[in-house]
């Protein structure tokens, strides 16, 4: 599987998916003209992973258990849809048996971000772990 | 609204760019003005679905130069208040009226319910157009989301809301 990497901008967020380092990271502002155009590719990525990780556990491999981050600084409601997608998508990597650690990290100031991922974990019914990001 | 003072305005048709601009523009102000990021991140999620909520349903109409989009964002002694203004069709507004009712109608756990469920439904467009943008400007805005609609002609109507953002005791 090929890595996905988007570079970041100031409407857009930063996507580092890299499989050989068990590592998948999405984060920043998103709030991009074309939310469709700009989300499906990464959840198309996601359901082919979720088809070379189900090849895999079939074939009776064990594996590394894989690292998500959400670092989001904001996203728009727009977004929201999408990114509720790709928890489903993380989802159903955990329902085929692949081990799997979220991680949601937040301004320590920023308790809309906080209840954001709270509310993405609870909808999905998937476990997150919370890191708070201290002010310098 | 209280006597304050126009920290940012913009009117006239509004592009993408210019989105990113006022919104630039806004958090410099409000950097200057000593504000922490509970206040800024407010103002920056009810300023982003209010221009983007301009900017996707701006029916302009020729040689109108009164209609036009309008958006201001002004200073109080205990807020700021944006205020958001663009023409809309006739027949967009019961359900338009209808969404903003059921916010106000709401407290905060009942818009975390109705947010939740718009997204679990589904019935989101990519414009995000199922209301979630309305519910995150209810989620942030301390009171009551303040809107208006007068009629311009037959098959459009001039849309205004207005947001209050606190900053009383967040300095």
């Amino acid at each position: 599987m090929e890595d996905l990497i988007i570079e970041g901008t100031n409407i857009s967020p930063k996507v580092c998916f890299e499989p050989k380092r068990n590592l998948l990271e999405i984060g920043g502002y998103s709030r991009p003209e074309n939310v469709r155009d700009f989300f499906y590719p990464i959840i198309s990525w996601l359901e082919k992973y979720r088809g070379s990780l189900a090849a895999e556990s079939n074939q009776g491999t064990s594996r590394e258990p894989i690292t998500f981050k959400f670092k989001f600084i904001y996203f728009n409601s727009s977004s929201a849809k999408f990114i509720y997608d790709i928890v489903i998508e993380l989802s159903e990597l955990q329902r085929i048996g692949v081990p799997l650690k979220i991680y949601w990290y937040f301004d320590e100031d920023d308790e809309e971000l906080h209840e954001a991922g709270e509310e993405l974990s609870d909808m999905a019914h998937v476990p997150f772990s919370f890191v708070e990001i201290k002010q310098q | 609204m209280d006597n304050g003072e126009i920290i940012l305005n913009h009117k006239g048709p509004l592009s993408y760019e210019e989105i990113g601009f006022l919104l630039n523009r806004m958090t410099m102000l409000l950097d200057k003005l000593g504000m922490n990021v509970t206040t800024k991140k407010k103002a920056y999620s009810a300023m982003v679905e209010s221009l983007e909520n301009i900017y996707k349903h701006q029916d302009i109409i020729a040689d109108d130069f009164e209609h036009v989009p309008l958006f201001t964002m002004e200073r109080c002694d205990e807020s700021f208040c944006i205020s958001a203004s663009n023409s809309i069709l006739n027949h967009k507004i019961p359900a338009l009226k209808e969404k903003l009712d059921r916010v106000n109608s709401l407290d905060k756990n009942g818009l975390k319910d109705l947010y939740k469920s718009t997204i679990l439904s589904g019935n989101v467009s990519p414009k995000g157009g199922a209301g979630l943008g309305i519910i995150n400007i209810a989620k942030v805005s301390e009171n009551k989301i303040v809107y208006s609609f007068k009629q311009m002609n037959d098959t459009h109507s001039y849309f205004n809301i207005k947001v209050t953002i606190s900053h009383k005791n967040t300095k």
